[in-house]
């Protein structure tokens, strides 16, 4: 059994070989969910909501995209982009684990529970954009997400210049970031 | 003897029950009925009005009844009786205990008469049976519902004037494996109701009837933590005593017995380890007690060498109880084995080290410990001096402590996972590690803490129904695994509500303030994962 995992946006896979690393192995397990997250979907229903929802999860209802929970047959995708949202959901305060036979548990525990919400999804993507981020730090513990933000504002600036030229565009120095 | 013989006359009947004479048989469809007696009235307005508010009247005959058949069973396995006082114990302490089991008792009666107004058996949880008057002791329920094919030939009308209750429970014996002190899975309500009726650090009991539903509440709770050998064996007597001991074999040169009952011991012990079983070895059990017998005559403590015999694929672990008067049932209560592992606490896990390597005592105790648990030892042999003050154990094929390395000790001394509450803290504190390596490459989501209190909740519930025949993956990719009464506890506290709301709400939504994420890793579930009671389960 093996997962592989985007970590970054560099492109760069983590393969973890579940035979052979088994530490924290249900962790990794829903944090493969990820593939299955779609971190652009916008749902238009009640207004524009920014992005971000498991797969499967947003559908066209001839006027708009609005969110559809089909519960109990909830597919394949959906399920395995919740548990990747649920593992990395910012207001999630703690966790606890279980482990029986080959099953693995957790609860993942925090204020929306308290407050009653009466469902835990069904609040829009703005919840989900706002709770679950792209994974902006790559290995060497660089932003990814603000480094690539910052060089589109440059460049931008950059091509509104007088004598602008395409090579005039600046890459990122990763090592440079890495040292900075 | 029965109740024929005996003239209806208040709880006459009820005092003089002697279920040392009563050859009644759950199996042989035979019941012993008793007269049925009138409850005593409350003595004072005041415990007439404590009794309404518990909602439950106490059953008198049926609870004189069934702690007596009860203590019958207990006694049988040489176990403390329940309900009982103390030999030493004060007029105050003995009111308390009577006050405290007839509390037991009413709520028992409660209980019975809410299940027979609900239909059903329905179980409380934890935390609910949290006797929260008496130090916030665990408390635990086993419940029936007596039916014709429980006591075929019993009119119901007698149910609660005879000891069927303990009967039943005392006939799971079938469904508990005392080779491996598990439950079978066959049976499991069965197995487990008989280990509670046994278990030893139950010390108090109360039962309760209302039609066909009963209920026993024990206290403190046994079958905790659910499923841990070491705890099940300790608490859980085989009939005539803690093991049953192969007949001595005149000549042999060794305690046959005490080796079975110590290799035993150990191997729980190294259970928890997550080490294999060991062996005996005769010619290492004969070379121990060559040994024990030794140190019986020195009169002193001392370790062997070469030249006493033993060889140098063996190591030891020699203890001395030097209290005089538990010498007699120093071996009986695995006292060594006990003092051998309680070194784990000498023992640092995080640099495979003994924590104080230039205090000599808690050097030899780390070292104990380790050697005791060690992975790589397949062979061993025990001796016990004559009086039971020595006992020495030979642990061999190969040594433990050797080579004395880190890397040596980190692969054959292993960490034992769950703690007292039944929480496995090394997968906690793995998958945790690895969560929030996860949401810290998502930047902004801050580090998570274990809930331990959660944990052992979750735990509790995991026990109860993973490995439950409805407890099957549906045969899509969704992974919808949980029984229906899996999805209410965690979603709702134990309160039962319409299936349409059992995913959305219970299911997703958990009411503990929690959201549940499962996942059947098989294929990369390393065995040191596996909790030591299911081993053999899956």
């Amino acid at each position: 059994m093996r997962y592989y995992i985007e970590l970054d946006k560099t492109g760069k896979t983590t393969q973890f070989d579940l035979l052979t690393d088994a530490t924290g192995v249900a962790a990794k397990y829903w944090y493969a969910g990820q593939k299955d997250y779609d971190f652009d979907a916008i749902a238009t229903a009640n207004g524009v909501n920014p992005g971000g929802a498991p797969k499967d999860t947003i559908k066209f209802d001839g006027t708009d995209a609005v969110i559809s929970f089909p519960a109990p047959d909830f597919s394949a995708k959906m399920a395995n982009g919740m548990q990747f949202a649920q593992l990395v959901w910012k207001a999630s305060t703690t966790v606890a684990f279980a482990v029986k036979n080959n099953w693995a548990f957790a609860w993942f525990c925090d204020s929306r529970i308290n407050a009653k919400t009466s469902s835990a999804w069904n609040f829009g993507t703005t919840s989900w954009f706002n709770n679950v981020k792209k994974a902006c730090l790559n290995s060497d513990n660089v932003d990814v997400c603000v480094n690539e933000a910052e060089l589109k504002a440059t460049n931008e600036y950059r091509a509104r210049r007088v004598g602008y030229e395409k090579e005039n565009l600046l890459e990122l120095d990763w090592t440079a970031a890495k040292a900075i | 003897m029965y109740s024929s013989d005996y003239p209806v006359e208040g709880c006459y009947c009820c005092d003089e029950y002697d279920p040392v004479d009563d050859g009644a048989d759950v199996n042989g469809k035979r019941y012993d009925i008793y007269q049925a007696c009138v409850d005593p009235e409350p003595a004072t307005d005041e415990a007439a009005k404590a009794l309404a508010a518990d909602g439950g009247a106490y059953q008198y005959c049926f609870n004189k009844i069934n702690v007596a058949m009860h203590n019958k069973y207990r006694g049988e396995h040489k176990t403390a009786l329940l309900n009982t006082d103390k030999t030493d114990a004060t007029k105050t302490e003995k009111a308390a205990l009577k006050a405290r089991v007839e509390k037991l008792a009413r709520k028992a009666a409660a209980r019975a008469k809410a299940l027979e107004g609900l239909g059903e058996l329905k179980e409380l949880t934890a935390a609910e049976l949290v006797d929260t008057e008496n130090g916030n002791r665990q408390c635990a329920e086993s419940l029936r519902k007596l039916d014709g094919a429980s006591a075929p030939g019993l009119d119901e009308k007698n149910y609660a004037n005879s000891a069927l209750l303990s009967k039943i429970f005392y006939a799971g014996a079938g469904s508990y494996d005392f080779a491996t002190h598990s439950v079978k899975t066959t049976d499991t309500q069965a197995g487990l109701q008989f280990a509670q009726l046994l278990w030893a650090a139950s010390t108090e009991v109360g039962f309760g009837i209302s039609g066909k539903f009963v209920v026993a509440r024990y206290c403190v709770a046994g079958n905790t933590p659910l499923g841990n050998q070491y705890e099940y064996a300790k608490n859980v007597a085989d009939e005539g005593g803690w093991e049953k001991c192969p007949k001595q074999i005149p000549g042999l040169p060794f305690d046959n017995c005490f080796n079975t009952r110590a290799l035993t011991a150990a191997n729980l012990r190294r259970g928890q380890a997550l080490a294999g079983a060991l062996k005996l070895d005769t010619d290492y059990a004969a070379g121990a007690q060559t040994w024990a017998d030794e140190l019986e005559k020195r009169g002193s403590i001392a370790a062997s060498s070469k030249s006493d015999g033993r060889p140098d694929g063996c190591a030891e672990n020699v203890f001395e109880q030097t209290d005089s008067s538990k010498r007699a049932d120093s071996a009986i209560r695995d006292d060594a084995t006990d003092a051998w592992y309680a070194g784990n606490a000498d023992y640092d896990f995080t640099t495979y080290r003994p924590k104080s390597p230039d205090n000599q005592l808690s050097l030899q105790r780390s070292n104990m410990y380790t050697q005791l648990v060690w992975k790589a030892s397949t062979k061993a042999g025990f001796g016990i001096s004559k009086e039971g003050r020595f006992i020495v154990m030979w642990i061999c094929d190969t040594k433990g402590n050797e080579p004395d390395t880190a890397a040596s000790f980190q692969a054959n001394v292993i960490k034992n996972c769950i703690n007292a509450d039944g929480v496995n803290t090394c997968f906690n504190d793995l998958n945790l590690k690895v969560v929030n390596e996860f949401r810290k490459a998502h930047a902004e989501a801050p580090p998570l803490t274990v809930d331990l209190a959660k944990a052992k909740e979750l735990q509790f519930l995991v026990d109860k129904y993973v490995g439950k025949d409805d407890f099957v993956k549906k045969t899509n990719d969704v992974p919808d695994f949980r029984p229906k009464s899996f999805q209410w506890e965690i979603g709702t506290g134990g309160k039962a509500q319409g299936a349409s709301a059992v995913f959305s709400d219970a299911c997703t939504y958990g009411a503990a303030g929690c959201y549940t994420e499962a996942a059947d890793i098989s294929e990369g579930f390393p065995d040191w994962y596996y909790r030591l009671k299911t081993k053999d389960s899956t």
